[in-house]
């Protein structure tokens, strides 16, 4: 049967952000998906030779609009490494609370996004609307809604006082409730199986072989977690990887609601949890070496390489995002799909082409 | 986490079979990534196995940057080498999916080339007009995920 070639992207009422990508198809299955980026590459990672380390904490945020705090992080965990800085214990839970804020926020955004794409427009607003009481609760609690601006080398730049923290437990106990009913509608609708059960499937060797992260790799069965490393807080706080064994769109859609409560459990844990102290710690010299520093996620694993050369600028800055790491699996779980499928399958690995680019 | 940072040092001519070997051992390819370092380029291949990291690491002269590629040991490598080439004007042989310069789309050619890539003049490889991918193999084999 003849080969037709469907451009798919960059601009697809599905695609938040731009990826092209060429779908070969026969009759109405995909044969071949060949993809192609740099529709919004930045070259951040050059930036790095002009912007000194505590500036750079600015632009390593806006690596990503939706995980933008856990960037910021990960940088500064990077830097603090070499400068064998101590970062003050209540600095590290603070970053686990924003942390896990982050979290929440992207994986309701994903939900809806995802609720758009097999034409569940209702469920995809009331995800939003719920998202919508977590960013309230994030700016309240650092003036920004997606751009945090909260953290820096040496520690986080405000604190949640006794007061702000009992209103965003009180602000999460109503968040836990209306996440249930939507989670609920996602888990238990039989619309919404019909669109994702059995679709994209990807085996736990596949994935593992793959070089998946995050949700995509849970939901196949692998509990890997990078936060299980015990870096910031995470050490002194219990969960385990949240996992599924199907390995199909709709395991991957049940690890990240689940998710979404193990992230409310981790921020009442660390507020219950925080000592009292500094936030910060002064910061003096420059960085020297080399440090490769890993953290999750809402998408999973993201790994920074930083070297430096004792001066203000670093030597080189590398990030490769999770985003970049699933693309392999997206290609492979798009062949021999039916095309109806592939709004679906490439909202499965929660694409976040800006993290990508770079 | 400071046996996180680990460096293996390792030769081009010995990369292949020392990739194949870590494959074997059931490590997962996490990513590769290239440095610019004066007359070389450093490529670092990282790998994790259920949260221990580890990093390959080879140094290619930056007048002639070449390597063999690792997507016949593992397939998804071929993302990381397209992007090698397209950023940073290195030529991978053998590439299981190669863009020939297709994948990233940037205004100027190979933007992270260093100053002495660009002294020693002209470019390795280039995007080839008309061509926007070609598959050479598919993954071989595959490696079980270990047990949690």
């Amino acid at each position: 049967m003849a080969h037709t070639v469907i451009p798919f992207g960059p601009q697809h009422p599905v695609l938040p952000e731009p990826i092209h990508l060429d779908l070969v198809i026969e009759d109405e299955r995909v044969v071949e998906a060949i993809p192609s980026i740099g529709f919004i590459h930045r070259g951040l990672e050059k930036l790095v030779e002009r912007k000194d380390y505590h500036e750079f904490v600015y632009v390593a945020e806006r690596v990503c609009g939706i995980c933008s705090f856990i960037h910021g992080q990960t940088f500064c965990h990077a830097v603090e490494e070499l400068l064998q800085v101590p970062v003050p214990p209540r600095a590290q839970f603070l970053r686990v609370i924003w942390g896990e804020m982050s979290r929440i926020h992207s994986h309701l955004l994903w939900l809806g996004l995802t609720a758009d794409a097999f034409g569940f427009e209702a469920l995809f607003m009331h995800a939003w609307r719920v998202r919508e009481r977590l960013l309230d609760l994030i700016e309240a609690t650092t003036g920004g809604r997606v751009i945090f601006g909260a953290c820096k080398v040496g520690g986080v730049r405000r604190d949640i006082d006794k007061e702000q923290m009992q209103v965003v437990l009180e602000g999460l106990k109503t968040l836990e409730g209306e996440m249930r009913d939507i989670v609920k509608v996602f888990l238990d609708d039989s619309s919404v199986k019909e669109r994702l059960c059995e679709v994209g499937v990807l085996s736990r060797d596949e994935a593992y072989d793959l070089g998946c992260v995050g949700p995509m790799l849970r939901a196949s069965g692998v509990a890997q977690d990078t936060r299980l490393r015990g870096y910031a807080a995470y050490g002194e706080l219990d969960f385990a990887p949240v996992t599924r064994t199907e390995g199909d769109c709709y395991a991957r859609c049940a690890v990240r609601c689940e998710e979404l409560f193990q992230s409310v459990d981790l921020i009442r844990q660390a507020a219950a949890r925080m000592p009292e102290g500094e936030i910060s710690v002064k910061v003096t010299g420059n960085p020297k070496g080399e440090f490769t520093a890993r953290t999750e996620q809402p998408r999973g694993e993201v790994i920074y390489y930083v070297k430096a050369n004792g001066s203000k600028n670093l030597e080189r800055f590398r990030v490769r995002t999770p985003t970049f790491a699933n693309l392999p699996a997206l290609l492979k779980i798009l062949q021999g799909c039916e095309l109806a499928d592939v709004p679906v399958l490439v909202l499965t690995i929660d694409p976040c082409i800006s993290c990508t680019e770079r | 986490m400071k046996a996180d940072q680990t460096i293996l040092p390792a030769t081009v001519d010995e990369l292949p079979a020392r990739v194949l070997m870590l494959r074997h051992e059931g490590w997962r390819l996490a990513h590769i990534s290239a440095t610019s370092a004066g007359e070389e380029i450093e490529i670092s291949y990282g790998f994790d196995r259920m949260g221990a990291y580890q990093t390959l690491r080879v140094k290619i002269p930056a007048s002639n940057p070449r390597l063999p590629s690792i997507s016949r040991i593992y397939w998804a490598a071929f993302i990381y080498e397209n992007e090698l080439h397209d950023l940073f004007d290195v030529q991978v042989e053998g590439m299981a999916v190669d863009f020939h310069g297709h994948f990233i789309k940037t205004a100027t050619p190979f933007p992270f080339k260093s100053e002495h890539q660009k002294q020693e003049g002209g470019t390795v490889s280039g995007a080839v007009p008309g061509a926007s991918f070609t598959v050479k193999s598919a993954a071989t084999g595959s490696s079980a995920a270990p047990q949690a």
